[in-house]
């Protein structure tokens, strides 16, 4: 298995392809006892996750990462990913900036995301 | 017009052309010739205006130029002040154009018409000729003659004004001429000028002529068209104190080529001197003011009305000097796309109202005003009707997502979350080593990355974006940084590692939690599967992640001052431990950018109490036995899970512990639905059910 920082990598570069193409397909990178905690609201298992990210009112998204930074969160392989970047939405004319951190878990060889926790940090 | 007898009388209509002679004609220059085709208009004024564009300006007698493509104010809003009155307000339209995009043309190399044209408004400056506006051609009979009379009242102006018994070489001789609205401009040499204006009150064709001599001639400047001389600056700064209105903070910067001043150092005389001129305008203003706090409370209002701008380049630094302007009037202007006004997008933050009547882009952009909403996010009127309401806008500020922004999302286990922040910046701030000591253990790691490119907050823009030299050899940024060792040499792990990292880090000083919550935004969950310090779960324990986002002052050693501000977002993940309140920071994860602001988190409506930080008076003191909510030999984890709610729900409601428990255990162990449940049955439950006061 590679070592964390390159699973970060590869984990934060799919999540923001996928979202930015087809939010429906995020659906792979939870679990059940997942939890996505959008902007402070919190939703929990794939089907409300995913739910919740396909009625966030904008349609077409742009995630531009400035920063990954990983660690290693816990002794059965964890990772603890924090991200920061800008969000560019349809529409709208200045991208936002936004912080988010994922909880890494692995399971069966492949890694999902424990907790997902997006935030807007700079509204412009 | 009455004809009068006194002055001798000039052509009829009827006798027209003889003064067609091709010599003469060709003699006149590029813009004779253009007019020798003139398409002849009513306004809704009435005035006649001619050419094949030259619009409706008229002249005092000053430097007068076409400006072609421009037509009348469809609004008739004109800023002439009388129909027949003086109005140069076009000359200075033309220099505020010619500074625009067209300018390269007026140095075109050769007659295309275009560059004809451009190349006469230059050389009209420079020729050393006299302008000079006859009036009266229109009212005339000759008006309805092929070229409108023009042949026939400059053969009559020569004629009139060649003394009888002058030889050939003397003779006057009208350069050039050219038809704006109803008042006919030549050039004349300057010893001619006399001779001109002595025809004035002539009657030409059953009209009395009405001929202005030019204002005295500012000859000085013209051969120091390029460096502006400190009598020019003080000519500006006459102008500025003249235009400026103090009590209504405005800045009046409308019709500024009818500036009397303006026009007198012959500012606008040159393609050259007009575009140096708004620059040094607002360079001016910049050395007048001190500071962007000075400019912002000096001047809240400017008026670039009647400034025939078909773009904003040549105004453009108007938002380098004056960026927090609240009310911009450009009315009256031709600005006819979004285009032209693409160099302010996006400026002008804190801008509420923007005039634009008057200009083609009215008609010609339907969708302009949803667009002025989105280049100027404090916008709220635009063209004195207001589109959204202050408090739209500030919503629109906050969150640009349609989408409200709600309070910090806080799942706190047992306050572990809230007091391990509460001590920690104090700490961080105070004593790092002690602060490593008590909360960080051998297998605790930290790291941190710089986010050079996220955007400051709009208050400080004016300000220098401060260096990262401090940070940027420690960033972790992974998108940044590809090999293996380097990544691997930035995490720090064990405490004399991050003692030693921290030790390098500038001194900080953050905002106080609990005097400026509005400050902070802390989100905290529960995590399983941390690795427990004790040995006693194979699956590992319980945790918390805690992420927090605000702000910090980085503070000068030695002067105890606070110098650049910064913003953060941190994240830790916290597990049981050794440490201060048995728990210890397993890792800590740390994001440095230019300081963002803390509007991003305040709740709509203005509400900053959604920070449980904020409310910690109304969390009840509970008195524990030692032995609850913490992990202990033959204990379970469920049980500890338990636990650790009880003491949070009786803290949050007052119940007791034994109360607390029965109310969890009835709602599923959820503390939201026990959180509920209490709300709703407060008010029957019995006082024993309480923790006495």
């Amino acid at each position: 298995m590679d070592d964390f920082n390159t699973i970060a990598q590869q984990f934060v570069q799919f999540y923001y392809n996928t979202f930015d193409s087809d939010r429906g397909l995020l659906a792979a990178l939870y679990r059940e006892h997942s939890m996505l905690t959008f902007e402070s609201t919190a939703s929990k298992g794939v089907n409300d996750i995913i739910e919740k990210l396909q009625s966030l009112p904008f349609g077409k998204i742009i995630h531009q990462v400035a920063t990954v930074d990983a660690q290693p969160s816990n002794e059965s392989g964890g990772i603890i990913v924090m991200v920061t970047g800008a969000l560019l939405v349809e529409g709208e004319e200045k991208p936002m900036s936004y912080s988010q951190v994922f909880q890494l878990l692995p399971e069966a060889g492949t890694y999902y995301a424990f907790n997902d926790v997006f935030k807007l940090v700079y509204p412009a | 017009m009455l004809e009068t007898s006194t002055p001798p009388t000039g052509p009829r209509a009827a006798r027209t052309s003889e003064r067609l002679t091709s010599g003469r004609h060709s003699s006149r220059g590029g813009i004779q010739k253009r007019s020798g085709a003139p398409s002849v208009r009513v306004d809704k004024d009435g005035d006649v205006s001619m050419g094949t564009g030259s619009g409706s300006g008229r002249g005092n007698g000053t430097a007068r130029r076409a400006t072609p493509g421009r037509r009348h104010d469809p609004l008739g809003k004109s800023s002439r002040p009388a129909r027949n009155g003086i109005d140069t307000s076009s000359i200075q339209k033309t220099i505020l154009r010619s500074m625009g995009s067209d300018a390269p043309l007026s140095r075109g190399a050769r007659p295309s018409l275009k560059s004809v044209r451009g190349r006469s408004r230059a050389q009209n400056a420079r020729d050393g000729l006299d302008r000079i506006t006859v009036r009266g051609l229109k009212q005339s009979k000759a008006a309805g003659n092929p070229d409108g009379g023009v042949s026939d009242l400059i053969g009559f102006l020569e004629r009139k004004a060649t003394h009888p018994d002058a030889p050939a070489s003397e003779a006057v001789k009208i350069k050039k001429s050219r038809l704006e609205g109803d008042a006919l401009i030549i050039s004349v040499r300057p010893e001619d000028t006399p001779k001109i204006t002595r025809i004035n009150h002539y009657v030409f064709a059953g009209a009395e002529l009405k001929i202005e001599a030019p204002p005295e001639k500012a000859t000085p400047l013209e051969s120091n068209a390029d460096s502006e001389t400190p009598n020019t600056i003080d000519t500006l700064k006459g102008v500025l104190s003249r235009r400026y209105n103090v009590d209504s903070k405005f800045l009046d910067l409308s019709h500024l080529g009818s500036d009397p001043e303006l026009v007198n150092i012959g500012m606008f005389s040159t393609t050259s001197r007009e575009s140096k001129f708004f620059p040094a305008l607002m360079k001016i203003c910049d050395n007048i003011f001190t500071s962007a706090k000075q400019k912002e409370e000096a001047i809240v209002s400017v008026s670039l009305a009647n400034n025939a701008l078909t773009n904003i380049s040549s105004v453009t630094t108007l938002s380098q000097t004056f960026p927090a302007i609240r009310n911009l009037d450009l009315s009256n202007n031709q600005l006819r796309n979004l285009a032209s006004m693409e160099g302010w997008r996006w400026k002008f933050r804190k801008l509420d109202h923007l005039i634009l009547t008057g200009n083609p882009v009215e008609a010609e952009v339907p969708l302009y005003k949803t667009e002025m909403l989105k280049w100027f996010p404090s916008l709220t009127t635009l063209d004195t009707i207001q589109l959204r309401t202050p408090e739209e806008v500030k919503a629109a500020a906050n969150g640009r997502l349609p989408m409200p922004i709600l309070g910090p999302c806080f799942r706190d286990e047992a306050s572990i979350g809230e007091n391990f922040v509460k001590q920690y910046f104090v700490a961080y701030d105070g004593d790092r080593a002690a602060l490593v000591t008590g909360f960080y253990d051998a297998q605790s790691t930290f790291s941190l990355s710089v986010n050079t490119s996220a955007p400051r907050a709009p208050e400080t823009s004016d300000y220098k974006v401060p260096g990262w030299d401090a940070y940027i050899k420690r960033s972790r940024n992974l998108t940044k940084l590809a090999h293996l060792p380097a990544q691997m040499s930035r995490l720090h792990t064990g405490t004399d590692s991050i003692k030693d990292v921290f030790s390098t880090l500038p001194a900080t000083r953050h905002p106080d939690l609990l005097a400026e919550p509005q400050k902070w935004c802390i989100e905290c969950h529960t995590i399983p599967g941390l690795p427990d310090p004790a040995g006693q779960s194979a699956s590992g324990v319980g945790g918390l992640i805690v992420m927090v986002h605000g702000e910090f002052s980085e503070v000068d050693v030695s002067t105890g001052q606070a110098t650049t501000t910064r913003s953060f977002d941190r994240t830790f993940v916290l597990g049981p431990g050794a440490g201060i309140g048995g728990i210890r920071v397993a890792c800590d994860t740390l994001v440095l950018r230019a300081y963002g602001g803390h509007d991003a988190w305040q709740p709509e409506g203005g509400a900053v109490d959604g920070n449980v930080l904020a409310q910690p008076p109304t969390l009840h003191k509970i008195a524990l036995p030692p032995e609850l909510a913490v992990p202990s030999q033959g204990k379970s984890e469920e049980q500890v899970r338990k636990e650790l709610l009880v003491v949070e729900l009786s803290k949050g409601t007052g119940m007791t512990l034994q109360w607390s428990e029965q109310c969890l255990n009835q709602s599923g162990w959820s503390l939201e639905a026990a959180a509920a449940a209490f709300e709703q049955a407060k008010s029957q439950l019995p006082a024993d059910a309480f923790v006495s006061r």
